[in-house]
């Protein structure tokens, strides 16, 4: 570990007024976030939101946690595993509290957060500002294609909790004791935040291969260290194993989890857990810190330890199997890499190039160590929220406007619905992706299937798949479930069957959706 | 070994089958080259499918008439052979390569059968099979003339006839151009960092320009680059066919890349090679081109592989005692004693044996020893010969399922198909067309009247069989467990 050049001494006097850089990055993405239109793609990229808001709100009604599939009529009343419940009840309680601009602030405190941590580890471990800076922005642009507000952003939090004191733990600069205190405290949140908590074991686990090889590598006087890293890892794997079972489903959280992965169909059926695809231009970051890393390995090859090559060699592999998992690479990837480009840009010749870049790099530190403006991000927070309460605080419209995007949900369909209860009977068939939009907007009628599939289960997904794709024996589905009318998009092909059919009616469209109903 | 293993598992199991149905490509090259065979001409303008009539710039004209030839003569075994031949080559090849910059064995035969997974979900006798062959050809002869291995003289002499050849048999020839502008820029940077002579990155440069200079020499002159650089820059089109997309990890065919992956990295990791800055460019280039499009897999297993073994062998020799090292060493000496025999006879009779197989019913009559043909219950095989011993069923233009195209063409050339996959050559207006009507989205009736379309032939399975079922206008005409043929009623 190099010398922390950021925190030398140097008695700097600092101004209340100035922030950090780290500071400003927690600014800039905090405000975007809810300022700019990002705020819609934050709750409108996908309806995921909307039911988990729905989710929460009926276990803040009912003081408990959700058991039992509640928002389907296919699935009605068969037992749940809620993997976020926790998530939930926050989306719920900021929802409820500040509609969606709330949730959208929750998301954004927790995306600006984990730039901000990750520019402070980044700086804390000694590496150049603008070093750090810039890693910082390429993980934040790997992590942005993920940013939604959803139970997932927990995740990527804690993912760079665990992976930054995992590290500061074999470089000794965190205690086995702290360790062993904080991630199993963490991991028992994790696993009531979201149904990802498994990659803390992945994380631990390859830091015990790591310490394993190092052992097996060291010589024989100076085993002792690597072998307590290795007892007091394994031990760690042990305790965060055994919190994880703090949760309201137990052990039954992990059989369902591991069920779930097991599966080809369901793991293959949701556009994050296929593979990147490189032709999309937002994954152009991603394919940058994969050439960033493999320049890494290869030019800093005599100085990558072990454990950071296992953590690299087994993010990029999952990141290359599941395109949901590239933001947890890039947090995971950043302070190894930065560690190593820092190491060659100290070592560089003084070319003029370096000359400048060094004297760039002074003089913002130096200002950087000036700032003292800690109470920015609080201030900031307190405001946006000021605003967004000022239709509950001082009546009239409110200053900043979140809505879902009505170009994306069948907003208007479902009003005429809700304004003509009789146009349709018998149980619903619904377009996949606007599930979660119908559990929210429409909590009167129960949908066929929503993107919360381990709920579902193959069996399901398949008949769905059946109807939707209009195989041989839809008709039987449809029956079965005693469905009576249809909610797609209008360009569905079903649409065009229903159509054609004498015993369907088109009862509703407009240039989102169309709904046809059975004729009694 | 290497040879004779991956050919007999290719032309005698029942890979001989895939290699010529896991697309329909094969069965549109052949009718293409039969077309040219009989006209000794090259086709010009399309008159395969009833929905375009425009030029057409064939960029394999020269793999579609060997492979016409080869199936003329021995029917779609032929085809069978040729493919195998060529891929079996070319790992045969990659491990000569690997032996002769002194690899050990074991180690060459272990990184050949790594690079043939991964190369392996792309072997089909198509022309593409020409491409891997001479990609590795010239990654060969590049690396060997920057090792000094081989001669400016015998490089100007070979390269540039090659891609004559290459520029005839398939248009990715511009791989061969990619992998001298690698070199030739790898070699500036070293050149430039060790503040030596940039005597190879001119060479290279020189290469470059007669190699791209020769590429004008095929039957469609310049129009063929502004073609392919058309189809290049179409993000739609190029994303149209499956084999252009990023590699889709969860398939079983993506294992082998994944593996290939993990081996460089792991190597990266352990072996610690010095870095350079071609090298770098190749594993970093083709690395990203494979991940960009399924397609360039192979060209980076052919590309990667020596140099991994280039890694291993000097980790090998500054770790002569690891344990890795050690076992390998044992097996090598054990295979080395038995190799000091061996010679390439045995690879040309199994060729002839092989090909005294197949060609059995030519030479004795009688049904062939190694039927071949398109698997009936993955092509319309029955509903073709239906249509065909009932011409009246159907009246007016088809519509076709998109991965039967080509199969339709060769299997029923009295009627002409909507669409098959040569996307590059009818643009994006008919894609559009067609995926309004595959889908379905409204207007696709519009597009039936638009092309005068009268019946339509697609799996069961297909959405559009839902919706013809309820219109009056249209009967089904044959039913089998995979087709279902709609005719419009007169």
């Amino acid at each position: 570990m190099t010398t922390p050049a950021h925190t030398e001494p140097s008695s700097p006097c600092r101004h209340f007024w100035l922030p950090s850089v780290s500071t400003i990055l927690w600014l800039v993405f905090f405000l975007a976030s809810n300022l700019s239109p990002v705020r819609v793609t934050f709750i409108g990229d996908d309806a995921d939101p909307c039911w988990h808001w729905q989710e929460g709100n009926w276990m803040l009604q009912h003081h408990a946690v959700l058991r039992t599939e509640l928002f389907s009529h296919t699935r009605g009343g068969s037992p749940l595993v809620d993997l976020w419940w926790l998530s939930e009840i926050v989306t719920a309680l900021a929802g409820n509290l500040l509609g969606w601009g709330g949730v959208v602030l929750v998301a954004a405190a927790v995306v600006a957060t984990c730039v901000w941590l990750l520019h402070r580890q980044l700086l804390a471990e000694g590496n150049d500002l603008i070093l750090s800076t810039v890693l910082t922005l390429l993980a934040a642009a790997v992590c942005a294609t993920h940013w939604l507000a959803r139970p997932h952003l927990a995740t990527q939090l804690l993912v760079l909790v665990f992976a930054w004191q995992l590290r500061w733990f074999q470089r000794g600069r965190v205690t086995a004791r702290k360790l062993l205190i904080l991630l199993p405290v963490l991991t028992a949140l994790w696993a009531n935040l979201h149904g990802a908590f498994i990659i803390a074991f992945v994380l631990i686990g390859v830091h015990f291969a790591g310490t394993v090889v190092n052992l097996a590598r060291a010589d024989v006087d100076q085993r002792a260290e690597p072998r307590r890293r290795a007892m007091v890892l394994a031990a760690l794997g042990v305790a965060c194993v055994l919190a994880s079972l703090l949760n309201p489903n137990g052990w039954e959280l992990l059989l369902h989890i591991f069920r779930y992965m097991r599966s080809p169909l369901l793991m293959g059926f949701a556009q994050e857990y296929l593979p990147p695809n490189f032709r999309d231009p937002g994954m152009l970051p991603f394919a940058l810190m994969l050439v960033l890393t493999l320049l890494t390995l290869w030019v800093f090859r005599s100085r990558v330890n072990a454990t950071d090559g296992l953590l690299l060699l087994v993010w990029v592999v999952l990141s290359l199997r599941m395109v949901r998992n590239a933001p947890l690479f890039a947090l995971v990837a950043a302070p190894i890499l930065a560690e190593h480009w820092n190491a060659c840009l100290r070592a560089a010749a003084p070319s003029f190039f370096m000359r400048c870049y060094r004297n760039v790099c002074a003089r913002l530190t130096s200002v950087d160590q000036m700032a003292g403006a800690r109470g920015l991000p609080m201030l900031a927070t307190i405001t946006m929220v000021l605003v967004l309460a000022k239709p509950q605080l001082f009546g009239g419209p409110p200053l900043i406007s979140t809505e879902l995007p009505a170009n994306r949900f069948p907003a208007s369909a479902v009003e005429f619905l809700r304004h003509s209860p009789a146009a349709v009977s018998g149980e619903m068939f619904n377009e996949y992706a606007w599930g979660g939009y119908l559990i929210l907007a429409l909590p009167e009628r129960k949908v066929f299937i929503h993107p919360n599939l381990d709920a579902y289960g193959e069996e399901l997904t398949r008949q769905f798949l059946q109807v939707n794709n209009i195989r041989p024996g839809w008709e039987d589905v449809l029956r079965r479930y005693r469905v009576g009318w249809t909610i797609l998009p209008r360009d569905h092909p079903l649409n065009r069957v229903l159509a054609r059919r004498s015993d369907w009616d088109l009862v509703y469209a407009d240039p989102i959706s169309a709904i046809y109903g059975r004729k009694p | 070994m290497i040879w004779i293993m991956l050919f007999l598992g290719l032309s005698l199991t029942s890979a001989r089958i895939v290699l010529i149905s896991a697309d329909s490509d094969p069965a549109l090259h052949r009718r293409l080259g039969d077309w040219m065979i009989q006209n000794h001409a090259i086709v010009r303008k399309d008159n395969l499918l009833h929905t375009y009539h425009g030029p057409i710039v064939s960029n394999e004209w020269l793999s579609e008439v060997i492979f016409a030839g080869a199936t003329r003569a021995l029917g779609w075994n032929g085809s069978v052979f040729l493919a195998a031949v060529l891929i079996a080559t070319c790992f045969w090849l990659l491990h000569r390569l690997l032996l002769a910059e002194g690899s050990d064995p074991v180690l060459a035969t272990g990184l050949v059968f790594v690079a043939t997974s991964a190369c392996s979900m792309h072997w089909l006798a198509r022309p593409l099979l020409f491409t891997h062959l001479l990609s590795l050809v010239f990654a060969w002869q590049l690396r060997w003339f920057q090792n000094n291995r081989v001669t400016t003289r015998r490089m100007f002499l070979l390269l540039p006839v090659l891609m004559v050849l290459w520029v005839n048999l398939h248009g990715a020839f511009i791989t061969g151009l990619v992998l001298i502008a690698m070199y030739a820029l790898g070699s500036a940077i070293s050149a430039w960092r060790q503040s030596t002579s940039l005597h190879k990155s001119k060479t290279f440069a020189a290469l470059l320009l007669v190699c791209g200079a020769v590429t004008f020499v095929n039957p469609n002159g310049w129009e063929l680059h502004r073609h392919i650089l058309s189809f290049l820059r179409s993000r739609e089109l190029s994303t149209v066919t499956t084999e252009f997309a990023s590699p889709n990890f969860h398939t079983v065919g993506m294992r082998g890349f994944l593996l290939l992956l993990l081996v460089v990295v792991t190597t990266l990791l352990i072996a610690r090679p010095q870095p350079d800055a071609t090298d770098i460019l190749l594993v970093g280039g083709w690395g990203y081109l494979a991940l960009l499009s399924a397609r360039n897999v192979p060209i980076f297993a052919l590309v990667t592989t020596p140099l991994l073994a280039q890694w291993i062998m000097e980790f090998a020799q500054t770790h002569p005692h690891a344990f890795g090292v050690r076992l390998c060493r044992r097996w090598t000496m054990r295979i080395t004693t038995l190799g000091r025999r061996a010679s390439d006879v045995p690879i040309v009779i199994t060729a002839v044996c092989v090909l005294l197989v197949m060609a059995k019913p030519r030479v004795v009559g009688g049904t062939s020893l190694l039927p071949t043909d398109f698997p009936s219950s993955r092509y319309p095989t029955s509903a073709v010969n239906y249509l065909r011993a009932h011409p009246g069923a159907v009246r007016g233009e088809m519509f076709n399922y998109f991965l039967w195209g080509g199969y339709l063409e060769f299997a029923f050339p009295e009627r002409k198909p909507f669409i098959d996959s040569r996307n590059v050559m009818y643009g994006l207006d008919l894609t559009h067309d067609f995926q309004t009507v595959n889908e379905p989205k409204p207007g696709w009736k519009d597009v039936f009247v638009r092309y005068n379309v009268g019946w339509t032939i697609l799996p069961v399975q297909h959405p559009l069989n839902r919706i013809l079922g309820l219109s009056p206008q249209w009967t089904p005409v044959f039913s089998n467990e995979l087709t279902l043929v709609f005719s419009r009623t007169p």
